[in-house]
């Protein structure tokens, strides 16, 4: 609960706007009501002037009520759909710049892993759930809880016994009814989070391994225990589902009675001469009115514990793992020193890096060459303060990695991975990712370096054209080039290259490596590289293997 | 569900009736409150029925979603196995129709389908009554909702077109915003996360522009309904307190008491009630119907070994001779790579295939395999058609290995064993000592029962590849495929794989065809076979 207070608490004015088309909706409940409850009175009240019954009726002002009932409805309830979207419109902005907030404070490397994996995609699926929450749930019950109070004051006025067993069986069946059922949905709706991720990822191995299972003739086992997990869904389902089917029975029977009371002590202060015919009647229909407005709330209220599940997982994302807590903020000088380093990953059954020492000076330029496999990339993570040293010391002039912001750190070091991510956005966005202010004279100078001249050049609208999946589509080395010249875009001090030249054919890399050297003088460079051709002249070459590392 | 709808129907007609019945009696005929009792209780059981039928709906209809989603389901996972690996579609897209496009079901059977039925049914009812009632009334309600077909196609053009709009713009942004949470790595690679925050919210607030725009226009659809039902029920107010207090002299007016009056007003809000649901519902439909498309896509994915039989199961030989008689093939829309291919192996020779990437060795792999059929010709075992085979008969004469060994949840030991139940731990042990499995087991606390994949110990891909290795060397089968078992190997990992190898074919009298990039490493091949542009030739 808390955690969706966080995520969904409306700013000033996504919660004017919530404010006003809850008041559309109520405004429309309450004419709906006010439509039957008159046109019952009129009808009541004819048949009695009708018969005699009834001195004199005007017709006029109630059938002038009727009519601006029914087209005020149609416009409140235009209304209450076209402010709610827009409300809904401010949170979802809302709720997107808070989730994200919250994915950007963790560790680069949990992100990266997290990439790979189901996580994030799950995430914006849960935002998505959340965006539901204001017209689905919110709007209803604010609306049918504003009405029912109006209607309890108004009976309470004519007859307090009336209010009172009309707010008993509506007001408090209703509520007891709709707080027991999202109570009860708890067990369920938490079977149901875990069931579903389960299920996908027994899918996801059936199907990766689906050579494997077929050739020792397993696949169609394996496929039955998928289908088991898929009941385990369904059972979590169906429970779901029969708390929302005695959800929408218990407040529809809450409605039904308050109705009949109501009806049954009409017909009694009539009785007793307390209640005027054409009053009774429309108070009775009124109470029928009302029980629509409430009966839709089942459907919404056994949505909670979805909306309850999803920013429990959102928030969850941003606690686990935590960035350095380092606080320096300057060095005296950018030589990176290593001391005795060693690493595993958790739950790996060898270290991929033994003892490695290194020292590389302000501007220096070193070539780290190994297999591919070897290692390599875990180095220049490390190296790049992605990663996190079991044992041994990285420092930067002289400070200890850890010890500095982390902000900082990445504003000094900049890291090219070996996949590295290119946004669906313009080719100069994508660019200027590190560098806001980079003119297009100088992206269209370091395309230049990077080989990419003619590829701009044949690009529709130039550095503005659309790259990635809803623009050029954009190859491997393409894709890699690119990374590089954003990097190189960018002001860092010391660059950490994984394999930039992978899926460039030989001749475009040597071209491009000869030109480097110019945007590389001043900056310290190290190159992860199982060939050497990537960095023709360096200061020196270590060579890679074994978790160790030898000069050359 | 239409015979919940039907009785739905009774019972809100029951209740209209009751209501004004009770009111006529005390209202007209001064009736007192004992006497209308038995009319009151009556009511109340009527209320209740209502009650108990929407629960039982929502059962119902959940229980109709369930099965049919379980069904599709089962259908998918069968149809992929069949289709088999060698023509599937990446497999985010399939994890993706089986799991969120399935769901999509849900709301059509769950929600729109029992709406739909009761959106026919209960106005049609209530129409009947009325006109029996008061044909003026009656024809007031049909007048507003001009023949309900008509209207649900109104509906329907307009609900439609705004939930398209809503559900594009809306993916447009969801397609965007996960590209960004994807690329957050990234994003804080270059510190450029006030940026990216501000963009989120330019995003979204220019698409709220944009969509609010579309959305005034498109409300105004549901707005129509909404008047209809609105005016409907106000005119047939004003038309019966006209007609009771005698006002009207013409049609059956001048008939009209309370009871009928009240029963008719009561009616109205009833008629339009389903109506109004429906249109709400209307989006689920449209999303239903776009998931409904890519799962018959897939449903209609072609099986890899449409000519085999279910009583060919010949028994599996200790080695098998292996020919192609013309065999030719092509991946669907693509250009012929393996082109009239003759080929015979004799039984329990060991043969390493070579050529460049691309050049079909993988194919030929999948071909012998089963994975794939020829587009002509044909692959014999023995002199038997590899197509004739019965499913169970062909995985007893063929074992497998590829380039990349997927290891499942569970132990070392079951992985390797992987379903063959009766395999003995001692032939377990024998063949992980000989795939070289021991050599990184033994060095974990459990050994060979020691959990690997998810959840459980990393293992490297030379490592994982050996544990694949001792499972496909396990069981004996008289012909084994090894499709580049070190393609995605270092060096030394390599290396390992291959001394694995070498131990385990040392003692085995299977005809092997082993698809490499080297040769040189495969001492143990009896011959070489070449394969280039669609053409096979002897190297050695």
């Amino acid at each position: 609960m808390a955690a969706l207070i966080r995520l969904l608490r409306p700013g000033g004015a996504t919660a004017r706007w919530m404010l006003i088309s809850a008041s559309m909706a109520l405004a429309a409940v309450l004419l709906g009501v006010v439509l039957l409850a008159v046109s019952g009175w009129l009808i009541t009240a004819s048949a009695l002037a009708g018969i005699g019954m009834l001195a004199v009726l005007d017709i006029f002002a109630p059938g002038a009520i009727i009519r601006a009932a029914a087209v005020g409805r149609t416009v409140t309830r235009y209304l209450e759909r076209l402010l709610g979207h827009e409300a809904t419109f401010r949170q979802l902005t809302e709720i997107r710049v808070r989730s994200f907030s919250r994915l950007l404070t963790m560790p680069i490397e949990r992100l990266e892993s997290l990439g790979r994996g189901d996580t994030l995609t799950r995430l914006t699926r849960d935002v998505d759930v959340l965006d539901h929450l204001f017209p689905r749930l919110v709007l209803p019950s604010v609306a049918a809880f504003g009405a029912t109070l109006l209607a309890v004051i108004v009976l309470m006025a004519l007859s307090p016994s009336a209010g009172i067993g009309y707010a008993a069986s509506l007001a408090g069946g209703g509520t007891l009814v709709l707080l027991a059922g999202t109570r009860m949905a708890r067990g369920p709706g938490r079977s149901l989070a875990q069931a579903t991720p389960v299920m996908r990822s027994a899918t996801a191995e059936w199907l990766r391994g689906l050579a494997e299972l077929l050739s020792v003739d397993q696949a169609g086992r394996r496929a039955r225990d998928v289908i088991h997990r898929v009941d385990d869904q369904i059972r979590a389902q169906l429970a779901q589902r029969r708390i929302e089917a005695f959800m929408q029975a218990g407040i529809a029977l809450a409605g039904y009675l308050g109705f009949w009371l109501v009806l049954l002590v009409g017909i009694k202060l009539y009785a007793d001469g307390l209640l005027a015919a054409p009053v009774a009647a429309g108070l009775a229909l009124a109470s029928l009115a009302l029980v629509d407005a409430w009966v839709p709330l089942a459907a919404s209220w056994s949505f909670f514990e979805t909306c309850r599940q999803a920013a429990g997982r959102i928030d969850a994302l941003g606690g686990e793992g935590k960035i350095s807590t380092g606080t320096v903020r300057s060095v005296p000088d950018f030589g990176l020193a290593v001391r005795d380093l060693a690493f595993r990953y958790p739950g790996a059954v060898d270290r991929v890096i033994e003892n490695v020492a290194l020292d590389i000076a302000q501007g220096e330029h070193v070539l780290v060459q190994g297999a591919s496999g070897s290692g390599k990339t875990t180095l220049g993570k490390l190296l790049a303060g992605i990663l996190t040293p079991d044992n041994g010391m990285i420092s930067l002039g002289g400070i200890d990695l850890q010890r500095l912001n982390e902000a900082y750190l990445r504003g000094q070091v900049g890291y090219l991975s070996q996949n590295p991510m290119l946004f669906n956005d313009t080719l100069a966005a994508n660019l200027r990712l590190g560098a806001f202010s980079a003119t297009d004279e100088e992206l269209l100078r370091i395309l230049d370096v990077v080989g990419l001249s003619a590829f701009v050049e044949a690009l529709p609208n130039g550095l503005e054209s659309w790259i990635g999946e809803h623009g050029r589509g954009v190859s491997g080395g393409e894709g890699r080039r690119l990374a590089l010249a954003r990097l190189l875009v960018a002001d860092f001090r010391i660059l950490i290259l994984d394999e930039p030249m992978a899926g460039v054919d030989a001749e475009t890399a040597t071209l491009i490596s000869t030109r480097l050297a110019s945007l590389l003088y001043g900056r310290s460079a190290i190159v992860l590289s199982h060939d050497r051709l990537v960095l023709p002249r360096y200061d020196r070459c270590y060579r890679f293997a074994d978790g160790c590392l030898d000069p050359e | 569900m239409t015979v919940l709808s039907t009785v739905d129907a009774g019972i809100v007609i029951a209740q209209a009736w009751l209501v004004a019945a009770v009111a006529a009696g005390v209202f007209i005929e001064q009736q007192p409150l004992p006497a209308l009792m038995p009319l009151m209780w009556f009511l109340l059981l009527v209320l209740v029925l209502r009650a108990l039928s929407g629960g039982i709906r929502q059962l119902l209809a959940g229980r109709a979603s369930a099965y049919v989603r379980r069904e599709t389901r089962m259908r998918l996972l069968e149809c992929f196995q069949r289709a088999g690996p060698a023509v599937l579609p990446p497999g985010g897209e399939l994890i993706a129709a089986f799991d969120e496009q399935v769901e999509a079901f849900d709301a059509f059977y769950g929600r729109f389908f029992p709406q739909r039925i009761a959106a026919t049914i209960v106005p049609l009812a209530i129409l009947v009554f009325a006109f029996a009632t008061d044909w003026l009334a009656g024809l007031l309600l049909l007048l507003t909702a001009p023949l309900i077909p008509l209207f649900m196609i109104l509906i329907g053009i307009g609900a439609e077109k705004l939930a398209r709009e809503q559900f594009r713009s809306l993916a447009r942004l969801g397609g965007w915003f996960l590209d960004q949470v994807q690329g957050a790595a990234t994003i804080r690679l270059f510190r450029a996360e006030d940026g990216a925050r501000n963009q989120v919210v330019q995003r979204t607030h220019a698409l709220r522009r944009e969509t609010m725009r579309v959305l005034r226009l498109a409300f105004l659809s549901s707005a129509v309904l909404e008047f209809f039902s609105a005016v409907a029920i106000a005119s047939l107010a004003i038309y019966i307190g006209l007609g009771l207090l005698g006002y009207l002299t013409f049609g059956p007016a001048p008939e009209l008491t309370l009871q009928s009056g009240l029963f008719l007003l009561l009616l109205a809000p009833e008629f339009f009630q389903p109506l109004r649901a429906l249109s709400q519902g209307w989006h689920d439909r449209a999303d239903a119907s776009a998931a409904a498309g890519e799962i018959r896509e897939l449903l209609a994915l072609p099986p890899a070994r449409p000519r085999a039989e279910e009583e060919f199961a010949p028994e599996a030989p200790r080695q098998c001779k292996v020919e192609l008689r013309g065999v030719s093939f092509a991946h669907p829309e693509r250009e012929v790579l393996l082109n009239d291919l003759e080929l015979e192996i004799e039984a329990g020779l060991k043969i390493v295939l070579v050529g460049p990437s691309g050049s079909g060795k993988s194919s030929l792999i999948s071909l012998f395999a089963g994975f794939a059929e020829p587009s002509s010709g044909e692959v014999l075992l023995d002199g038997e058609p590899l197509a004739r085979f019965a499913d169970a008969a062909l995985r007893a004469h063929v074992g497998w290995l590829g380039q990349r060994p997927v290891l499942f949840a569970g132990t070392i030991a079951e992985n390797i064993a992987l379903g063959w139940d009766s395999a003995s731990r001692r032939q377990i042990e024998r063949i992980a000592h000989q795939a070289g499995v021991f050599e990184f087991a033994g060095r974990l606390p459990k050994g060979l029962d020691s959990p690997v994949g998810e959840n459980g110990y990393g293992l490297s891909g030379g490592q994982a590849q050996r544990v694949a290795l001792a499972r496909a060397m396990i069981r004996p089968r008289p012909l084994v495929l090894l499709d580049e078992p070190t393609a995605n190997l270092d060096d030394e990992s390599e290396a390992l794989v291959l001394q694995a190898l070498e131990n385990l074919l040392a003692e085995r009298s299977a005809t092997v065809i082993c698809a490499a990039h080297r040769a040189a490493t495969m001492a143990w091949a009896d011959r070489i076979l070449g394969i280039e542009q669609g053409r096979l030739r002897w190297l050695r």
